[in-house]
């Protein structure tokens, strides 16, 4: 090889991992923001559990959360972009099928932001067992994508 | 095998708790898997209740379920160890009534790691953060995650204790030719040479251990319902 190859064959080696590199950070960052995100709904919805468990749940609380979980929950759609799955090689809970039954997945995330959406209604509305019962409906759209989508152990 | 003296080993409370816990176990294990968790919660609540009982019963039940009859130090468990497969030879029969020191061990350590993998369960929280152990309100999202782990890596460490507890039992009942799950089920053993029984708990005690499990089970199960 001469000196010259050797020289281009470096340099290309060398751009190609600055590149990969980029794009791993990209993916990240990516991965961080949805993990942030479903841990502001997650503290959220059991921020909401604790009130109506005590038995004497305070509507103005519960109106707090819900929008909170409603102001976020659209975001969903943007947050699981294609190269964020497990086959970036980094820490993620999210599955595979995720992307390739995308149509499922879009779905389960749609329920999910209009139930939220029916919880701040709810919650708006005063009325407690409304409430109670749209809170109850959000947590089983969780749950149904979870158990389709999302990884038990990473 | 020398005709020996059937004598009773474990108690009605013992049995009853023994198996209990199996089912409430084996029911736990299933509905996790299968994601009921509701179900999961009320069995986890049951199976602290279990454990509450086990604890009392084993300070105040009868004799052969105190922790200080089968906790017996190093010594022991090693002379144990060297006895362990001479085959029931006449003269070198078993000579504990009970949880021999080796079982002993695994008993606490059974009982230890449940009470670590509920007690987890308790402050646990599901990934929906609406379903949760009944004391995760003590707790931050983050930790009842973090306890939601530990739980889960709890069961995995029990597996392993279950599985070195069924080989035990198939140990002795191959091997030695003891059959402790038929006195797991009757409570009677074959005693050579013969002896005397377990001397039972009190009526007394086994009232107030009957009352704390159901405190305890009525009790999560109230700070975990949504009315």
């Amino acid at each position: 090889m001469t000196s010259k190859m050797t020289v281009a064959v470096l340099t290309g080696t060398a751009v190609l991992a600055l590149a990969s590199a980029v794009l791993a950070a990209d993916v990240a960052a990516q991965i961080k923001a949805r993990h942030d995100f479903f841990h502001e709904i997650g503290h959220a919805m059991k921020s909401s559990a604790e009130e109506v468990k005590g038995g004497a749940p305070s509507i103005t609380n519960l109106q707090k959360y819900a929008a909170a979980i409603d102001s976020l929950a659209p975001k969903i759609s943007t947050l699981f972009p294609a190269g964020s799955g497990p086959e970036s090689g980094l820490k993620t809970g999210a599955k595979a099928e995720i992307w390739t039954k995308s149509a499922e997945f879009s779905q389960d995330a749609k329920d999910f932001v209009t139930a939220a959406h029916n919880y701040a209604l709810a919650a708006k509305s005063g009325d407690i067992n409304a409430t109670k019962a749209a809170l109850m409906a959000t947590g089983k759209t969780c749950k149904t994508c979870h158990e389709a989508f999302r990884a038990e152990e990473h | 095998m020398a005709a020996g003296r059937e004598v009773r080993v474990w108690d009605l409370p013992t049995r009853l708790f023994h198996w209990l816990l199996v089912l409430g176990v084996g029911l736990g294990w299933w509905t996790a898997s299968t994601h009921r968790t509701d179900l999961h919660l009320i069995l986890g609540e049951g199976v602290a209740g279990l454990l509450v009982f086990r604890l009392w019963w084993g300070f105040f039940g009868g004799s052969t379920a105190r922790f200080r009859d089968f906790i017996v130090g190093p010594k022991r468990v090693i002379a144990y160890g060297r006895t362990l497969f001479r085959v029931g030879t006449k003269g070198e029969a078993d000579p504990h009534l009970g949880h021999n020191p080796m079982g002993g061990w695994s008993v606490a350590a059974l009982l230890l790691l449940l009470l670590f993998l509920v007690g987890c369960g308790l402050f646990a929280v599901d990934t929906d953060g609406l379903a949760s152990g009944p004391l995760s309100n003590l707790v931050d999202y983050d930790h009842g995650r973090l306890a939601s782990h530990l739980h889960t890596l709890a069961f995995t460490g029990l597996e392993a204790l279950v599985f070195v507890h069924l080989a035990a039992i198939a140990f002795y009942q191959l091997v030695k030719g003891a059959s402790l799950i038929r006195a797991m089920i009757t409570g009677k053993t074959l005693a050579e040479p013969p002896r005397m029984g377990l001397k039972p708990g009190s009526r007394i005690s086994l009232v107030i251990g009957a009352l704390l499990f159901s405190a305890v089970w009525v009790g999560l199960l109230r700070l975990s319902a949504i009315i």
